[in-house]
């Protein structure tokens, strides 16, 4: 499905693209040439795409760095400087980099962000609770969009990568979230959220700060006391049909460092739909219920007292609920804390 | 006869299809269930009683209910409109439902669904019949169009809602209620499609076997003896509040009530005092199976049980076609 | 059945097309109902069904059944007859539209009992298709398929579906269309020899010359003539209503008249 097309993102030589109705303010860009660090500063009215100030990273930041992103190959000559987030996973990743004064938007917000996150990100324009348009998206005048899912560069999202790229902006899509076989992690494991992290550390030209997050994850995780076994089911939505974590996901990564046997492991898939026969049948020991603003852990607690069926569970009977936000609920820096904060919950019902 | 036939056939298909499903029961366990609800036996493990009493039996019955509704709307609708692709749903009427559902699935609210649902039917009919009024009589061929132009309407205004306000989990929903899906029936449910099947689907039967006389068009109906006016709208409601039970409870199940008219008359003939009622059980007894294999062929996962009536259906009909001496209309 | 046209009319679409027409059709005898297209005929029919109401004047018939020991009532406009009851006495055959149907003869004259069913639909007289098949001469036909008939069988299914109705009052409207000469002929011929009082709209005037007992002329909604075929068909009626010209000639075997047309139209 994806091609890979080598691009070049050099804030040497950009042309700017348009189709269509031009904002004005964008009418004023001026095709740069000459090296990184040459041309106006962000203080002169509006700003050209080549940004050149220069920049907050360490001033040996590794670029020009070429990853391979879900299949599509993408090269920044210098650390993004105006950088749009999508979904939670990838703000806070940007965040917790130390790169929040580089966001000029971020959307489609799963949910607030942690506490110790929350001041760098106060100030960050919220462009859309959804994923935005493309117009909206360019108007912010991107180097860098970061996407939590690879469905948010479609046409009718910010627009697709390829196209992006041929206005000068770099992509950068969660690897945890590709689908294409081959990109897809199977199983995902901290390993591989530690490598994204990693990974868009070089991106963003902050390779340090990004070893400081994966060695403080590794610790909370090493610090977590694994349980003692227990059958869970992680529910995160739907109420006549759940949709589970299943085999190969975040849910499963999680549950398994937390020490919990998911009841829907054998399922090869990230999350799947099944049956409350199948949830009643299992009668789990805990169930993990995703706090969402869609579908708050409120309602499915009440939603499993309501249902006759489920109404029958041990779990439910004695309430051995653990929530979980739906932003921690996927790949990204709240993991290891999650696992933490999932070996808490049950040892406060007594295991 | 077909119809004593047909109610073997279907109690003992709920009778199977109770002891069928993604947990491990024995039939021997499930019959223990079952006695000790009708008071014949003592108590039964509770995750027993919740998997085979609160689970399966409510969804069988429901799919019974709703299956001999939908098969019983569409063959009236078949004949009101003298059109063979009519279905249940033409008057707008899924489309309506779907909207109210969907409304209501996006903020939050879902056990209103059955409500909203029933709601949205009923408005979307108000709304074809109106249409379908201005400047003139309601004839079947307006009524047609009036239906056509309220869905796409309904369905733009559902697409509309589903697109502005629906995150990647609500689509998933929502896909599942517009392709039909039992899974969420409960007694409650039970009693909703059973008691419209009941109360409206027997006067259905009664007041269908008019619907012959309009073989030869409406004068002939009318010099036989039919007001043709009064029998095309009662019966128009009257499917209108079957339908939108069915689909308050279960969704848009497709495919029941478009072609189990047409399988069914293959066998019967045309005329309604038989095509109704066998239609009826044939229908009942298709989704409770089709229900039963959208649960159970992808252990643990769960299909919509629209895509299974589609798949399954559309070959039986073939193989009906071809051997029958032809359909209401062919 | 006593038969009674009463100053009838009503308008369709704000124009009177049928006009005052008072008429009293012989009771137990085949009466022709004559004009050109657009005349009324087919309006009339329908009035005469009761399926219309007229605006002006009314159509009588007895009010109850007529049997041999039961008096009729009072003449009744036949529009304010119960449904049922008007079915089970007055029967309308139009012309029939080609949509396929997929039906036995027997059921289709089976549709005839329909006034008759109960509440589910069963037919208390079982017999009564059987008898309605006999008497149209069609019972060879009972287990055949609709769609394998020729056009004039399927005409006489169609009249014993009329009779599986057990009217008094029989209306036929244009029944010898897209038949062959001697359907055209064994259909009238048998209509006119039931007994039961008939109307039946007619194109072609030398049929209704030759097996009407009594017609009616319609031109423009009105009653231009009313009589025996002998006395109105006249060159003069047929010049003023048709714009045709042509003889009229007396049958040397039965002694009605036939038109013979000289192939000149007067404007």
């Amino acid at each position: 499905m994806s091609t890979s097309s080598l691009t070049r993102l050099t804030t040497a030589r950009r042309t700017f693209v348009r189709l269509g109705v031009v904002p004005v303010a964008l009418l004023a860009l001026a095709a740069c040439n000459g090296d990184p660090g040459s041309s106006a500063t962000p203080d002169d009215g509006p700003l050209p795409l080549s940004s050149g100030t220069p920049t907050t990273a360490a001033a040996d930041s590794g670029h020009p760095v070429t990853v391979d992103n879900c299949g599509t190959s993408v090269t920044f000559d210098a650390p993004p400087q105006r950088i749009v987030t999508i979904k939670s996973s990838a703000t806070e990743l940007v965040a917790a980099l130390g790169a929040a004064d580089r966001l000029v938007g971020s959307a489609f917000s799963d949910g607030p962000p942690p506490a110790e996150l929350a001041p760098a990100l106060a100030d960050v324009p919220v462009l859309s609770d959804k994923v935005p348009g493309q117009e909206a998206l360019l108007t912010t005048e991107p180097d860098l969009v970061y996407g939590g899912w690879e469905s948010n560069f479609s046409a009718d999202g910010v627009g697709e990568r390829a196209t992006l790229a041929g206005y000068g902006i770099g992509t950068y899509v969660s690897p945890s979230a590709c689908k294409e076989p081959g990109y897809q992690p199977d199983p995902l494991t901290f390993d591989d959220v530690f490598a994204e992290i990693r990974e868009a550390g070089a991106v963003l030209g902050e390779p340090d700060a990004a070893e400081r997050v994966v060695a403080e994850q590794q610790a909370t995780l090493d610090a977590v006391a694994p349980l003692d076994g227990g059958s869970v089911v992680w529910w995160s939505s739907g109420t006549d049909t759940p949709y589970v974590g299943a085999g190969i996901g975040a849910p499963e990564m999680i549950l398994e460092a937390a020490g919990l046997t998911n009841v829907f492991a054998d399922v090869h898939d990230t999350w799947t739909s099944v049956g409350w026969e199948q949830v009643v049948a299992a009668d789990p020991d805990v169930l993990v219920l995703v706090d969402s603003t869609w579908n708050t852990a409120e309602n499915k607690k009440a939603a499993l007292a309501a249902n006759p069926a489920t109404a029958a569970l041990r779990a439910v009977q004695e309430q051995r609920y653990v929530v979980v936000p739906f932003a921690a609920s996927e790949a990204g820096v709240r993991n290891a804390d999650t696992v933490a904060d999932v070996v808490a919950q049950v040892a406060a019902f007594g295991g | 006869m077909l119809v004593g036939t047909g109610l073997v056939v279907l109690v003992a298909s709920l009778l199977v299809t109770v002891t069928i499903g993604p947990a491990d029961l024995g039939v021997g366990e499930v019959a223990r269930v079952v006695a000790h609800h009708l008071g014949l036996a003592g108590d039964v493990p509770p995750l027993h009683d919740a998997i085979v009493w609160d689970l399966r039996a409510p969804r069988v019955l429901t799919a019974a209910a709703v299956g001999a509704g939908l098969a019983i709307a569409g063959a009236v609708m078949q004949s009101l409109t003298r059109n063979p692709l009519a279905d249940p749903y033409l008057l707008g009427l899924s489309s309506g439902a779907s909207l109210g559902a969907v409304a209501v699935l996006v903020v939050g609210v879902s056990v209103l669904l059955p409500v909203a649902a029933f709601v949205g039917a009923l408005g979307a009919l108000v709304a074809t019949l109106t249409l379908a009024r201005t400047g003139g009589s309601v004839t079947p061929t307006r009524a047609v169009l009036a239906g056509l132009a309220v869905s796409q309407l309904a369905a733009a205004a559902t697409s509309f809602v589903i697109f502005w306000t629906a995150t990647g989990d609500s689509y998933r929903e929502i896909l599942s209620w517009l392709l039909g899906s039992l899974a969420g029936a409960t007694w409650p449910s039970v009693a909703i499609a059973g008691g419209a099947l009941l109360v409206v689907g027997t006067t259905v039967l009664a007041t269908g076997t008019r619907l012959d006389a309009f073989t030869f068009g409406d004068t002939a109906a009318a010099a036989l003896g039919i007001d043709v006016d009064r029998t095309r709208w009662t019966l128009m409601t009257l499917v209108a509040l079957l339908t939108g039970a069915m689909v308050a409870v279960s969704g848009a199940i497709g495919f029941v009530g478009l072609v189990l008219p047409h399988a069914v008359s293959v066998v019967t003939g045309p005329a309604h005092r038989r095509l109704l009622p066998v239609a009826g059980l044939t229908g009942a007894v298709f989704l409770v199976w089709a229900d039963t294999l959208a649960r159970t062929v992808f252990a643990p996962r769960e299909l919509p049980v629209g895509i299974v009536t589609a798949l399954v259906g559309v070959p039986v009909f073939a193989v009906l076609l071809r051997r029958g001496r032809g359909t209401a209309w062919s | 059945m006593e038969l009674t046209l009463d100053g009838v009319g009503v308008r369709l679409g704000g124009r009177w097309v049928v006009d005052g027409i008072d008429a009293t059709p012989p009771p137990g005898a085949l009466t022709g109902l004559l004009g050109p297209n657009g005349a009324g005929k087919t309006t009339l029919l329908r009035l005469v069904a009761g399926l219309l109401s007229p605006e002006a004047g009314a159509v009588l018939v007895p009010s109850a059944s007529s049997s041999a020991d039961q008096p009729t009532g009072a003449p009744a406009g036949v529009h304010t007859l119960h449904r049922r009851d008007r079915s089970r006495r007055i029967a309308l055959l139009e012309q029939e539209s080609s949509a396929s149907v997929p039906l036995t003869v027997r059921e289709v004259v089976g549709l005839g009992r329909i006034p008759y069913r109960t509440l589910w639909g069963s037919d208390p007289d079982e017999a009564a298709v059987d008898r309605a098949l006999d008497a149209a001469s069609a019972a060879h036909l009972a287990d055949r398929s609709w769609s394998t008939l020729s056009g004039g069988e399927r005409q006489r299914v169609h009249v014993a579906r009329a009779l599986a109705q057990e009217p008094e009052l029989l209306l036929l409207d244009e029944p010898t269309n897209h038949l062959d000469v001697s359907a055209q002929l064994s259909l009238l011929a048998f209509v006119r020899d039931l007994g039961v009082t008939a109307v039946a709209a007619l194109h072609d005037l030398n049929l209704a010359a030759a097996f009407c007992a009594h017609v009616l002329v319609l031109s423009q909604g009105r009653l231009v003539a009313a009589g025996p075929p002998e006395s109105v068909l006249t060159p003069a009626l047929l010049r003023s209503v048709y714009g045709i010209d042509a003889e009229i000639l007396t049958h040397p075997r039965t002694g009605r008249p036939v038109i013979a047309l000289t192939g000149d139209v007067t404007p």
